[in-house]
């Protein structure tokens, strides 16, 4: 069968929209990214909160945040990459310790919940990454009428 | 091989029958490369169906098809569509005109086949996204116009042009056409003046130079002998002559299309209308005008006598048919127009009808008749409109029912008198031919027993012996009802034979009223004066 | 001296001053019109000119793209096509999906436009098969269609989706189960075209990105119109017999005027909601076929013929008397719900009065011929 030039275009053509949905896909991917100062317990092994950390994530729309032991923050980003610019605090008056660190989020999490202090002491994705899991409110809304009558007009 | 002349173009024993009746039989002719053949025939002849038969048309299969065989350079081919006919090489121009309104000359000649350039997204969406190549367009214009040999403007927009250049629009349109080889033009000559007529011709000539062969469909006479090499006479569905035009004259060919001879010799009738005594003005017409696109009226005053013929000539275009279309009321006019001592409302076609006004327009198809009724109530309902004819009333006048005998009667009457080829006076009024078509309508306008009657353009597409059949029934009703006529016609020895006065309109206005025996010469000088 | 379009010899006459203003206000009365109303409304609203200026630079912005795509239908002689709002559904399913699966920013924009390309692609082609086969009665026939595409958007939103088509996150879906709630947020992409470049002058925000694109939409609607394609679907929309006889597919070209402009109103669809940054599920796109066709009347397009410049000037001026006319009706009345009530009133109102007006106007311009004669009569007399 012999193909024509037009069609070659054309199956490039849709070839070419295709590769453009995953490449939206992928690098459109956003992710929400909580970072606690909290003391971790996993293994056996224990991190402990730092004093104070004073966080910010490259690209994200969020103004750099400072958090303190026992509390968490939250930044979100495009992308699978996420560039964390860190300065700690390990003790109260003590130096602030710049770090720059790149961590890889799965695709597939929408939330992820960066543990700072394993963080900062150099250990695996494994043990500081885990998912942040949403537990929709169910008793929220009461029963939430579909409203279907399209003579409401609404601003335009 | 031998070096035969096989025939450009050849049908063999060709047949169409349609419901029973036969229409065509053992129709037989050659014809050669650039030679121009004037096909000639009553109306009803079977000319418009043969050519539907040649150029493919869907009708002539919808209705079983045809016999016989047409054979294209010695080949036999069968037409299913007239995309066949138009890849064969065979172009046509109907009598109606097949343009897009909104586009200029250049965009319709090329219509479809206008040059292409490829554009970035033609590469994917395909062909249809090509830019069109607007210089490239312009050239072939101008080639196509050139090839046609009159000079129109292909930049005016067709909703503007004048009648004759949407007439010329279509033949360079189908000139453009490289692989055209026969072009059959079918009343090409019936819109267009006397000087663009000739115009066509020369153009036919320069055609069939260049090897076109043209089958050339017309009533004028003198058209076809000018200009074809040879006649074929048809009557009644069979060729009934084929002969070069070199050995024939107008009095022969009109012999075999009505196998009667013509009598009527134009200075004999005009000297005894002359005669007649002038009566009263019954109608003054003063600073007319009237939009009818493509025969705008600028500026007419003209009076008319009581019970005269009154013809209103001139070239297309000047402005003679707006004239009735603007009285009656079927395009907007301004002016005064007074009958017989009373004003006559203008825009108010109701109020002319009132007044026994009545007209038999040039357009039948579109104002003067309905098509899909019949014969009887086509003649008979105007008159019962308007003048509450042909009813009989019951309850003292309270409901008013049709007198199904009286207009039977009188549809019958009118048809022997106009001898209108029908199957019966119930037969629907759009399976007429043209020319029957219109006596229907000139009956219509009799049975309205009216005292003022505006005929436009009575013979257009009517054969050379319904002409005269008209033109005398058009006189009979003068003669013995003392109804007064204006017939506006583009044909001068038509009027000059049936009026006593002819007006020429020329620019819009009236440049001249002379009596109907004067010299043809004067009334072309009127004619060309004024001219727009 | 001769008209070149019309062949026409206009009569040498002195136009006073007075006519020519006279002449320019019966040509462009429903335009007038509105600046009529605006400029009575206006100062009634108390509304300050920074601050409608501000909201006409986004209105402009939001729903250019969507009146646009009624543009090419009108050259096909398809009418004014109120089947867009298959478009704005198959915009709506795209960015549904995409908020989903949590694509962001503009990447989620253009994934959403992808995904809207064959759904309205097939609700384009079904819409042109069944215009053609109501030829003469286009427009009713997409108005009610809308219904009937409205249906089943309805069944694959509230039913299928959730069920049939996976949902993951539970949080947009109906707390039975199944079925899209009333409002997805689009936070997530909230003005990302229009904040891609945005450039502030004096308090005003022009998102500068946006007008870019809908200048590329100009653009490629002007170069169509010179393509092979345009020129059939100009043919088709003036006779179609003409177009037939010429060997030109009446059908598929008329089809493929309404499968244009229904993926078009698709991408307006997701431009306009990423400005909005919510999507009403069931009722963001019921209204958006009335408001754009009455958008582009106003702007003095017509059922056959229609500018980029009607576009424009129509959103102007519609939206202006959108904006401005509660405010003034409160100011009037001082109740706030009249206010609502009389902003749908004078809308409905002013599409009627724009189809009248412009059947008034068609009358008057064929007998303009007439007028001309009379005139020139006149005058002739006067010059003897």
């Amino acid at each position: 069968m012999k193909i024509s030039r037009t069609t070659w275009f054309r199956i490039a053509a849709v070839a070419f929209i295709l590769l453009l949905a995953g490449l939206m896909m992928i690098i459109g991917r956003g992710h929400t990214i909580y970072l606690d100062d909290k003391t971790l317990e996993k293994d056996g092994k224990t991190w402990q909160a730092l004093y104070r950390i004073d966080a910010s994530v490259a690209g994200s729309t969020q103004e750099p945040q400072t958090l303190y032991a026992r509390e968490r923050v939250l930044f979100t980003v495009m992308g699978q990459k996420a560039t964390l610019h860190l300065q700690y605090m390990e003790a109260k008056g003590g130096d602030k310790v710049p770090v720059d660190v790149s961590i890889r989020i799965p695709y597939g999490m929408d939330g992820v919940i960066v543990n700072l202090p394993a963080l900062l002491a150099g250990e695996s994705q494994d043990v500081f990454l885990s998912e942040f899991i949403t537990v929709p409110d169910v008793g929220d809304t009461s029963a939430e009428v579909v409203v279907t009558d399209e003579f409401a007009v609404t601003d335009i | 091989m031998e070096k035969t002349n096989v025939p450009l173009l050849e049908m063999k024993n060709v047949s169409k029958s349609f419901f029973g009746n036969q229409v065509l039989q053992d129709i037989n002719f050659k014809l050669e490369a650039g030679q121009v053949l004037g096909l000639v025939g009553e109306n009803g002849a079977g000319k418009s169906t043969l050519m539907k038969i040649l150029f493919g048309m869907n009708v002539i299969k919808e209705t079983g098809g045809y016999g016989g065989d047409i054979l294209i350079n010695g080949k036999k081919v069968v037409f299913e569509t007239p995309f066949d006919a138009l890849e064969a090489g065979i172009g046509m121009v109907h009598q109606e005109f097949s343009l897009i309104p909104g586009f200029t000359a250049t965009e319709n000649i090329l219509l479809n086949r206008e040059p292409q350039k490829k554009s970035v997204l033609s590469e994917v969406f395909g062909e249809r996204l090509n830019t069109l190549d607007r210089k490239d367009m312009d050239e072939r214009a101008d080639g196509s116009i050139d090839k046609l040999g009159v000079h129109i403007d292909k930049e005016l927009v067709v909703n503007h042009m004048p009648v004759g250049h949407k007439q010329f629009t279509e033949i360079a349109r189908e000139l453009s056409k490289d692989n055209m080889n026969i072009l059959i033009l079918d009343e090409p000559t019936a819109v267009l003046t006397e000087k663009e007529a000739d115009a066509l011709l020369e153009s036919i000539r320069g055609m069939a130079k260049r090897g076109i062969a043209v089958i050339f469909i017309t009533h004028r006479l003198q058209e076809i002998l000018s200009v074809c090499d040879k006649v074929l006479v048809m009557r009644d569905g069979v060729i009934v002559k084929d002969t070069p035009a070199a050995d024939t004259n107008v009095q022969e060919i009109t012999r075999w299309m009505v196998g009667r001879s013509i009598s009527g010799n134009p200075s004999k009738a005009a000297v005894a209308t002359a005669e007649k005594e002038r009566g009263k003005v019954i109608m003054s017409i003063s600073r007319l005008w009237v939009d009818m696109p493509g025969e705008t009226v600028r500026d007419v005053s003209l009076e008319v006598y009581e019970g005269e013929i009154l013809g209103i000539g001139g070239l297309a275009g000047q402005g003679k048919l707006g004239i009735p279309n603007g009285i009656m009321g079927l395009y907007e006019a301004g002016g005064k127009v007074v009958f017989d001592g009373r004003e006559i409302a203008l825009n108010n076609p109701r109020k002319c009808l009132d007044s026994q006004l009545a007209f038999v327009s040039e357009d039948r198809r579109g104002v003067g008749l309905l098509l899909d009724e019949s014969l009887e109530w086509n003649v008979s309902f105007p008159a019962m409109q308007i003048q509450n004819k042909f009813l009989k009333p019951y309850l003292g006048g309270l409901v008013k029912w049709r007198d199904e005998k009286a207009i039977e009667e009188v549809t019958n009457k009118y048809i022997k008198a106009l001898q209108i080829k029908c199957t019966s006076s119930k037969q629907p009024a759009k399976e007429l031919s043209g020319g029957n078509q219109q006596k229907i309508c000139l009956a219509k306008a009799f049975a309205l027993e009216p005292r003022f009657l505006f005929v436009s353009e009575p013979t257009r597409g009517i054969d050379v012996g319904a002409k005269s059949l008209v033109l005398d029934a058009l006189k009979q009703f003068n003669r013995e009802s003392g109804v007064t006529v204006v017939m506006i016609s583009s044909e001068l020895e038509e009027l000059r034979s049936t009026c006593d006065r002819i007006a020429i309109v020329s620019g819009g206005k009236i440049s001249g009223i002379l009596p109907a025996v004067s010299a043809s010469e004067d009334f072309g000088n009127l004619m060309v004066s004024n001219v727009r | 001296m001769k008209n070149r379009k019309t062949g026409y010899e206009a009569p040498l006459e002195k136009i006073s001053p007075a006519r020519k203003v006279l002449g320019f206000a019966r040509d462009n009365t429903v335009p007038l019109m509105f600046i009529l109303i605006c400029a009575i409304c206006i100062p009634l609203s108390g509304f300050s000119v920074n601050y409608l200026l501000a909201e006409i630079v986004t209105r402009i912005s939001r729903n250019s793209f969507l009146i646009l795509s009624l543009l090419i239908p009108i050259m096909a002689g398809m009418g004014l096509n109120f089947g867009m709002t298959l478009g704005a559904m198959a915009g709506e399913i795209g960015l549904i999906l995409v908020s989903d699966w949590q694509i962001w920013g503009i990447p989620g924009m253009v994934l959403a436009m992808i995904i809207s390309i064959p759904i309205s692609i097939g609700l384009g082609v079904l819409c042109g098969k069944i215009m053609n086969m109501a030829k003469g009665r286009e427009m009713i026939t997409g108005y009610i269609m809308n219904y009937f595409i409205n249906g089943i958007y309805q069944l694959i939103v509230l039913y299928a989706m959730g069920v049939v088509i996976p949902i993951i996150h539970s949080s947009i879906i109906l707390p039975r189960g199944y079925g899209i709630r009333n409002t997805v947020s689009l936070l997530a992409m909230r003005q990302s075209l229009d904040n891609l470049i945005a450039i502030r002058i004096n308090g005003v925000k022009i998102p500068v990105m946006t007008f870019v694109v809908i200048a590329l939409l100009c653009l490629f609607i002007v170069w169509f119109r010179k393509t092979k394609l345009g020129q059939d679907m100009r043919a088709v929309g003036q006779d179609m017999e003409v177009a037939r006889a010429a060997g030109i597919n009446v059908e598929r070209t008329r089809i493929i005027s309404i499968v244009i402009s229904t993926v078009l109103a698709g991408f307006g669809m997701i431009i306009y909601l990423q400005n909005m940054g919510n999507l009403s599920t069931y009722t963001a796109h019921s209204q958006i076929g009335m408001f754009c066709i009455a958008a582009l009347l106003v702007g003095g397009a017509s059922v056959d013929r229609a500018t980029i410049g009607n576009v424009f000037l129509g959103v102007t001026l519609f939206h202006l008397m959108f904006i401005v006319a509660p405010s003034a009706g409160t100011a009037l009345m001082g109740d706030s719900m009249i206010g609502e009530y009389f902003r749908v009133f004078v809308s409905y109102a002013v599409i009627t009065l724009a189809l009248i007006m412009y059947e008034t106007k068609k009358r008057k311009a064929s007998s303009k011929a007439a007028r001309e004669l009379a005139l020139a009569q006149k005058l002739e007399e006067e010059n003897k």
